[in-house]
């Protein structure tokens, strides 16, 4: 349990419009990028892995393949620099743990979710 | 100089303006209440004693602290600190009165001190207290985390006075320049950034920072920083 101090703190710096985000969807981050005095949004797509925090301290891995190779990235949900989350996988995925770092082990056929419709 | 009596909440982060994340410690202020003005004339010296945390009973204060609280109608205040400030600054306090803390700690940004008593660690070895080194834990070593030559041999025939060995402490502890990140007045908080002395609902003291160096500016550009 938290102290309830700490959470009225934090209150005004957490976002209120995020999207559910579930172990195991499939998630678009839209980041910002400072370039010089230019600003622009890298959006950065891939699995949902685990997540961790509560609060300010939020965040979310999320995985992809690029290239060939594994690229995890850690982001703070809550944090300014993150423009927009969103999910792009529909149903409810069917994963039975709570981190899937299992998931760097598989590659090709085996390493897919399986969505399964919402009631 | 003054500082505030405050109450160690736990640890968060927070965003600026960059969109940078900055760890803070929050801290609850207590009442602050001035509850003593000690003067030249009456003590030899120049101080103000801030009182905190009302006590349920008259048998948790020693009888000098109630005698002082009880003739000038004070609550029975369980926390009593004394700041040493000058004789000036004495005068422009009011004796009951409750202090302000952004007049007492300054603008957001500033540089504070945060005084308190650090979590226990018992008998701690040197390595724990002194951050020394181990030696090697295979390769047939039989010394692992003692402390090796206490000194020379028969002349001095002494233990050097100082020599850093196991054992407890249990003093205050002050971090020096740590920067005040927000004041919020509402909840009668204080941020912090970086980490602070004690347990979670340990009472630290703050007060304004006298160092002041080079190091500082940087410290003070929280949230100002040049765009990379």
């Amino acid at each position: 349990m938290r102290h309830p101090l700490i959470e009225e703190i934090e209150k005004p710096y957490l976002k209120d419009k995020l999207p559910k985000l579930r172990v195991g969807d499939s998630v678009s981050v839209a980041v910002k990028i400072k370039e010089g005095s230019k600003e622009r949004i890298q959006k950065f797509d891939g699995l949902l892995i685990a997540t961790s925090g509560t609060g300010t301290g939020e965040t979310i891995t999320v995985r992809k393949i690029s290239s060939g190779v594994g690229v995890e990235r850690v982001f703070l949900v809550h944090s300014p620099v993150i423009d927009k989350i969103v999910v792009l996988s529909k149903g409810k995925p069917k994963v039975r743990r709570a981190k899937l770092y299992y998931m760097r082990k598989l590659k090709g056929k085996k390493a897919r979710i399986v969505y399964k419709a919402e009631k | 100089m003054l500082g505030l009596l405050a109450k160690k909440v736990g640890m968060t982060q927070i965003f600026d303006e960059n969109g940078d994340a900055i760890p803070v410690t929050i801290l609850e202020l207590l009442e602050n209440v001035v509850t003593e003005k000690k003067t030249k004339e009456k003590t030899g010296y120049t101080a103000i004693q801030i009182g905190a945390n009302e006590a349920s009973k008259e048998e948790k204060l020693s009888k000098p602290e109630l005698g002082n609280l009880k003739k000038n109608n004070l609550p029975l205040f369980r926390i009593l600190k004394e700041f040493r400030v000058s004789g000036e600054e004495v005068e422009k306090y009011e004796l009951g009165k409750e202090l302000n803390p952004a007049e007492v700690l300054g603008d957001n940004g500033c540089l504070v001190d945060v005084t308190g008593r650090p979590i226990g660690r018992g008998t701690s070895g040197r390595i724990k207290r002194w951050n020394q080194h181990r030696r090697l834990m295979t390769h047939g070593t039989k010394h692992h985390r003692q402390i090796g030559s206490a000194g020379p041999g028969t002349t001095p025939g002494r233990v050097f006075k100082g020599l850093k060995m196991a054992g407890r402490d249990n003093e205050d502890i002050t971090i020096s320049k740590l920067t005040l990140v927000k004041y919020v007045p509402e909840q009668k908080a204080l941020l912090i950034k970086g980490a602070v002395p004690g347990h979670k609902g340990a009472i630290v003291s703050v007060k304004p920072s006298n160092k002041k160096g080079e190091w500082n500016r940087n410290a003070l550009l929280i949230g100002k920083r040049k765009a990379a």
